[in-house]
């Protein structure tokens, strides 16, 4: 870490890491899809996970979210992952998928309201886990006001979800994982086919969740993007960690050949080129 | 303006109010209809009244047994469709309405055999039957449902087992048609029908689907959440095996009422709810209680109309729901092909 700007960073290092995965392996179907994965993410933090196609980024970030099963650590706010119960663990952590399955015509205030389901026994829960948080339980109505206008979707609060753009319906989804109260949260490739303009719109609203204590782990593919708007970062290559630090580190040219074969140029903007070691090996 | 005099409109579910206001007035006026038409078309005439009471008698259990046959398959409906994210899943595709059509059919079979020459009606034996029928298919899934929990094997097993249980019932109503009397009442039943019903039937189907339709809507917000699809579902809390492994429970015991009451009665549950989306909106909690009223108001029609049809003996349940139920399915697929495009 020996980036200036991760100055915060550094001091933050000596917090607990709100998520932190050790040894982490993963298996699809018999096929090892992650081997030896490790991390950690403090709050305060974007942590970018980048790598080439299939490199496993999904994979890690699904696991993370406790949708799939793993060998090795992952622990949530100092305590592991699977000593927590399904809505303890919604209520901590938020997924956001890249493309969400949802067709039918919900409104946009329903969709963010599914993020309130692992609050749904919220009064007859003991009031100490509220007093642990530090931060008391709102008010189902006012947790979706507050996640849409964070997220600012609550202009289309009537609006029906298929019906949104594409921008609009990753800031719903992003508004209903706010609506949880998760402090850390999860993204895969959350500007994957928007357009610019929306896409740093989503990032700048990364950077204020971050500013505002949120831990927020995300799946890019844009180097330039990760450089400029996550602090930390791991790459990924067939499963396996290339090198982890920050985001200045991860992305040094040794290292981006290394992954996606191809060569990157620094300098005024950045440049990459296929290099000439790369063959077409599917990989 | 001020900001905080911005008051944010009450209504939080998909639907104004009004909508849904005049959706189940539309269901009520319906209901009325239909009640007032099963009680009076039939042969017999009212105005005798010697007769009045054991016409209004028969009609009524008749319309009763028809009203909580749909409202189960229609709340079977919206259930699995709920489960299978997927508007055209039929109650029927768990293999469940096999189970309780062959558990009927065996009931009938063994009775006969056993109370030969007795004038004894099978009333209870055939309900009964339904009932362990379902419930024997039911585990059979759940066993399988251990072994591998997802989507895809309760589809399958779902399907081999109906697969299964509707040959075994062909072969017994082939069996069946030595004696003449016993091959009519099993046909009568493969095909369905409430003509035969009385009010026993009635008062054991009820209690079955009135559970099955309070546990329906309690997971109702589950389901609202699986229209996400099963990972988001999961991630924000949902526990989708044991809902999946619920819902088939339910679906079953909704199916084995109605089976008991109406035989195999199709098209009920796959197009009731389907038809009701666009109106009660998507929300399980507000489609649930709709379905089902409608579903309840359909089948009574659907009888009425299989009374009018003028043939030798009554056209059967199961034929009139689907003469009925396929245009009308198809004219909707029409119209919501149109509404995404315009």
């Amino acid at each position: 870490m020996g980036d200036p700007s991760s100055e915060s960073a550094r001091s933050r290092s000596e917090d607990v890491p709100r998520l932190r995965a050790a040894s982490l392996r993963v298996s699809l179907g018999r096929r090892p899809v992650l081997h030896n994965i490790a991390l950690q993410v403090f709050p305060g933090e974007v942590f970018a996970v980048l790598g080439p196609n299939g490199a496993g980024k999904t994979t890690l970030l699904k696991t993370l979210a406790g949708l799939l099963p793993y060998e090795g650590q992952v622990s949530l706010e100092g305590r592991p992952l699977s000593h927590y119960d399904r809505d303890e663990r919604a209520r901590q952590l938020a997924f956001v998928p890249q493309r969400t399955e949802l067709t039918s015509a919900l409104s946009v205030r329903s969709v963010v309201a599914q993020g309130r389901y692992p609050h749904r026994h919220d009064s007859e829960r003991h009031d100490s886990e509220r007093r642990d948080s530090g931060r008391p339980s709102r008010s189902n109505r006012d947790a979706i006001d507050q996640a849409m206008r964070v997220a600012d979707v609550d202009h289309l609060e009537h609006r029906s979800f298929p019906e949104l753009s594409h921008g609009e319906r990753r800031r719903v989804l992003v508004a209903r994982a706010l609506a949880t109260e998760a402090r850390t949260l999860l993204l895969d490739e959350p500007t994957a086919s928007l357009d610019i303009g929306h896409a740093l719109d989503l990032y700048e609203l990364v950077r204020a969740l971050a500013k505002d204590n949120f831990s927020i782990v995300m799946v890019l593919h844009q180097l330039n993007d990760a450089l400029r708007f996550s602090d930390r970062a791991l790459l990924l290559q067939d499963g396996q960690e290339i090198v982890s630090g920050t985001t200045a580190e991860v992305v040094s040219p040794h290292a981006i050949e290394q992954a996606y074969q191809v060569s990157m140029k620094s300098g005024g903007a950045m440049s990459f080129h296929r290099s000439g070691r790369h063959r077409m090996n599917g990989s | 303006m001020d900001s905080s005099t911005h008051e944010p409109p009450p209504n939080i579910g998909d639907r104004r109010p009004t909508k849904l206001f005049w959706t189940y007035g539309v269901l009520l006026g319906a209901f009325v209809a239909v009640g007032l038409a099963a009680l009076t078309v039939g042969p017999g005439s009212l105005f005798d009244p010697s007769l009045r009471d054991t016409y209004l008698e028969l009609r009524g259990a008749r319309a009763c047994s028809a009203f909580v046959a749909g409202a189960a398959l229609s709340t079977g409906g919206v259930l699995v469709q709920g489960l299978f994210r997927n508007p055209l899943a039929s109650p029927s595709i768990l293999g469940t309405t096999a189970g309780a059509s062959l558990g009927g059919q065996i009931a009938l079979v063994l009775f006969s055999a056993l109370v030969t020459r007795s004038e004894v009606a099978p009333e209870l034996v055939v309900p009964l039957g339904c009932l362990l029928g379902a419930l024997a298919s039911l585990a059979v899934l759940l066993g399988f449902m251990r072994r591998g929990n997802d989507r895809l094997v309760l589809l399958l097993t779902g399907f081999v087992l109906s697969a299964f249980f509707l040959s075994m019932g062909s072969f017994l109503t082939s069996v069946a048609q030595e004696s003449w009397e016993l091959g009519r009442a099993v046909v009568a039943f493969s095909l369905g029908s409430v003509s035969g019903a009385g009010f026993h039937q009635v008062l054991f189907a009820l209690p079955l689907v009135v559970v099955g339709g309070v546990a329906s809507f309690l997971w109702g917000r589950p389901l609202d959440l699986m229209l996400s699809g099963e990972n988001e579902a999961e991630t924000l809390g949902v526990d989708v095996k044991t809902l999946r492994r619920w819902v088939a429970a339910w679906v079953s015991v909704l199916v084995a009422a109605a089976v008991s009451l109406g035989g195999g009665v199709s098209f009920v549950g796959l197009i009731v709810p389907h038809v009701l989306r666009p109106f009660a909106g998507v929300n399980h909690r507000r489609l649930i209680p709709a379905s089902a009223f409608a579903g309840g108001t359909f089948l009574v029609a659907c009888d009425v109309v299989g009374r009018l049809i003028p043939t030798r003996s009554e056209v059967p349940l199961g034929v009139v729901t689907g003469l009925i139920g396929a245009p009308v399915f198809l004219m909707l697929l029409i119209r919501t092909a149109r509404g995404y495009d315009g």
